[in-house]
């Protein structure tokens, strides 16, 4: 199982990190530049809810390799968030600021938030290759 | 916790190194640390990434004010050495023909 669950501050970017390198560790197999891809989507979802999301206490990150695709799902109590994924666009060059819900849609081939109970429920997916 | 070595060419080339993540975390100290260097008169800056780990949207953000507190004292910034993570957020950013990474520092600056 690849699963933390950790207070959400910016502590918790370095265990994520940590614990991707785990699950790629375990996941041979896929290419480099698809590693990079799912990790820079993970991070960025996990930095956003630790820099934005209001009231949040706790975010848990779960991995897991399937036969044709990798996921991640990170679910946090923060107050609901109010973004329209479709509506994402990536800024011009010269802003500093804004990238990151556009550099995750990029960076893999799914995401999606939804708000179940008293919960914020982010979902990644990337598919393999050759999946 | 990412550290930040910096020196200076005797071309008066500055360069940065971090050591570690850029994230939301380190962001703030990347633009501290290239802005004392600005200030200073060292307008023409190399960030050797050879020793960072991984960039996230803020550490991007760090290095595009970078490029323009750099430009806007008549210098440039320029960034070398990096590895396939950074590679590919700014490919994905599409920052990549904005920041051209170079391949090594010494090189950073032989072409404009």
């Amino acid at each position: 199982m690849y699963r933390l669950r950790a207070p959400a501050d910016a502590r918790v970017l370095d265990l994520v990190h940590d614990l991707l390198a785990r699950f790629w560790t375990d996941h041979a197999g896929m290419p480099l530049g698809h590693r990079a891809r799912f990790d820079t989507a993970v991070a960025e979802i996990a930095a956003n809810v630790v820099e934005h999301t209001r009231a949040v206490a706790a975010l848990t990150l779960e991995i897991r390799g399937l036969p044709d695709r990798v996921e991640a799902a990170l679910e946090d109590d923060g107050e609901p968030v109010v973004v329209d994924l479709d509506d994402v666009r990536m800024p011009p060059a010269g802003h500093e600021r804004g990238r990151g819900l556009a550099l995750a849609r990029a960076a893999v081939d799914d995401v999606r938030y939804e708000r179940r109970g008293d919960a914020n429920h982010w979902y990644l997916a990337l598919r393999r290759p050759d999946g | 916790m990412t550290e930040f070595h910096t020196e200076t060419t005797p071309a008066g080339i500055g360069i940065v190194r971090p050591t570690g993540r850029l994230n939301m975390v380190s962001a703030p100290r990347l633009r501290s640390v290239i802005g004392h260097l600005v200030e200073a008169g060292t307008v023409r800056v190399v960030l050797d990434l050879s020793e960072t780990e991984s960039m996230d949207s803020s550490g991007l953000g760090a290095i595009v004010a970078g490029l323009k507190t750099a430009r806007q004292a008549g210098g440039d910034l320029r960034i070398a050495a990096a590895g396939p993570q950074v590679l590919a957020v700014l490919d994905l950013t599409k920052l990549t023909r904005v920041l051209r990474p170079r391949p090594d520092v010494a090189s950073a600056f032989d072409s404009v």
